[in-house]
């Protein structure tokens, strides 16, 4: 059963208005089917405008669909991995799949355990890369402080690492400081990798 | 858990750094449609066939003839970009070079080049525009290949980019 | 992950010091070490009863050798 974290605010765009956000864990059946009926039409709707002579590499492409069913209900059984959900205004905002059991990568840390992001990723709407007209601010930030939050509580001193997809590098070296290890041959398309070191990740949840 | 984060720090980071992008792991479906993430085999391995290896030629010199219009030495690009210089050497000088999609993304958002008109010429996607093609091979046989760009050549790049951003 | 229990583990000379080494190695308090033990643990043998096969690689000889876990 999924149980609550904690209240946060988000800062609603379309009224400049704050609202209260519920953080939980595990990521549970509600979020996969808010997933399914209320993010998936409109990153399908996206996607078909964006590349209408595109059908056989799309068609390939499918099988590329992270499947929220089946990983959160194999994940929530094990130990080796956890997940969150922020919700507000009556449905699921972000969701974000953890790993506990990898190893830090950065000189001043290397070989330790750390919290790695497996996946973190908000509502279409809340994303400036989608829609000019935005409606959550907050939903990344809380999720990356949630992972640090998480890596303290395991023990880990806030170490956290995550692959960036290549829009949002910027958002990860520059605001929240981490360490850029550059694309990562063994990763799948050689996305960038970032970690953050105990006293960075101290600075960002205390500042 | 217990929680160290608070509701006055989120409010903190929402008025003084607010998100932007924040994605991250694989896969996340906007990417897909510009070719970010096709099967791991047919994004490494695409058929290459003559036509490719003249779009990807097209492509290095294009990459080339920015640079220059910078006046950026290939390691200043590739720092800029966030790119490896190996990597953009052999973009400019082998065409059968397959290009990594994240090196297109940042070479494409560095210059402000459309993305998925850049995936296609750089051969991370399948085209089937005929117009791409053909703009390309013409704006490639006019380059000399030259460390520096002369006026026409100037403003044949112009255009092209024109091209690829209003297409 | 909310309601702890808590248990007493016996160990030998040798065992602790190797408990301690790692602990510390690893950036965790013993504790933490035995729980990221069981999560490796059970991750692997999760994946085993799968049918997935798990080696470990030489890194200068490229060879690889399959790991028997029981």
């Amino acid at each position: 059963m999924k149980q609550l974290l904690g209240i946060f605010p988000l800062r609603n765009l379309h009224t400049g208005e704050y609202e209260d956000a519920e953080l939980y864990m595990p990521i549970d059946g509600q979020n996969v089917e808010d997933f399914e009926t209320r993010w998936r039409p409109l990153l399908d709707e996206r996607k078909a405008n964006l590349a209408p002579h595109e059908t056989t590499a799309s068609a390939n492409i499918q099988d590329a669909h992270w499947k929220w069913r089946e990983k959160t209900a194999t994940r929530n059984n094990r130990m080796d991995y956890a997940s969150f959900s922020v919700e507000c205004g009556g449905t699921t905002q972000g969701l974000m799949f953890v790993r506990t059991i990898d190893f830090a990568r950065e000189s001043s840390q290397l070989n330790q355990f750390l919290i790695y992001v497996d996946l973190v990723s908000t509502a279409p709407w809340n994303r400036p890369g989608f829609t000019d007209n935005r409606l959550y601010s907050g939903v990344g930030p809380l999720l990356l402080g949630t992972a640090i939050n998480f890596s303290i509580d395991q023990g880990f001193d806030g170490r956290i690492g995550l692959h960036s997809l290549p829009q949002s590098e910027s958002w990860y070296r520059d605001q929240c400081r981490m360490t850029d290890l550059g694309p990562d041959a063994n990763y799948p398309n050689n996305l960038c990798y970032f970690e953050m070191t105990a006293a960075q990740a101290h600075t960002y949840i205390t500042t | 858990m217990k929680m160290i984060i608070t509701p006055g720090w989120l409010r903190n980071k929402i008025e003084t750094a607010p998100d932007t992008e924040i994605e991250a792991g694989i896969p996340v479906m906007m990417l897909e449609s510009i070719g970010m993430f096709l099967p791991r085999e047919s994004a490494e391995e695409p058929a290459e066939d003559e036509r490719l290896v003249r779009l990807k030629h097209a492509f290095g010199v294009f990459i080339r003839n920015l640079r220059l219009t910078r006046e950026l030495p290939v390691e200043a690009l590739a720092e800029c970009a966030h790119i490896d210089a190996t990597e953009l050497y052999a973009i400019e000088n082998d065409p059968h070079y397959v290009t990594k999609p994240r090196t297109v993304y940042q070479l494409a958002n560095f210059f402000g080049i459309n993305l998925k008109k850049m995936m296609e010429l750089s051969g991370a996607t399948q085209t089937y525009d005929e117009s791409l093609e053909e703009e390309a091979l013409k704006f490639a046989a006019k380059s000399d290949g030259v460390s520096s760009l002369n006026k026409e050549e100037h403003e044949i790049l112009n255009e092209y980019v024109k091209f690829l951003n209003e297409h | 992950m909310t309601t702890k229990r808590t248990m007493t583990l016996n160990l030998s000379a040798q065992e602790m010091a190797v408990l301690e080494r790692l602990a510390s190695e690893k950036g965790v308090s013993k504790t933490g070490l035995v729980r990221q033990a069981l999560r490796l643990y059970q991750s692997v043998t999760e994946r085993l009863d799968r049918g997935d096969k798990l080696f470990v690689e030489d890194a200068e000889k490229e060879e690889k050798a399959e790991i028997m876990v029981l």
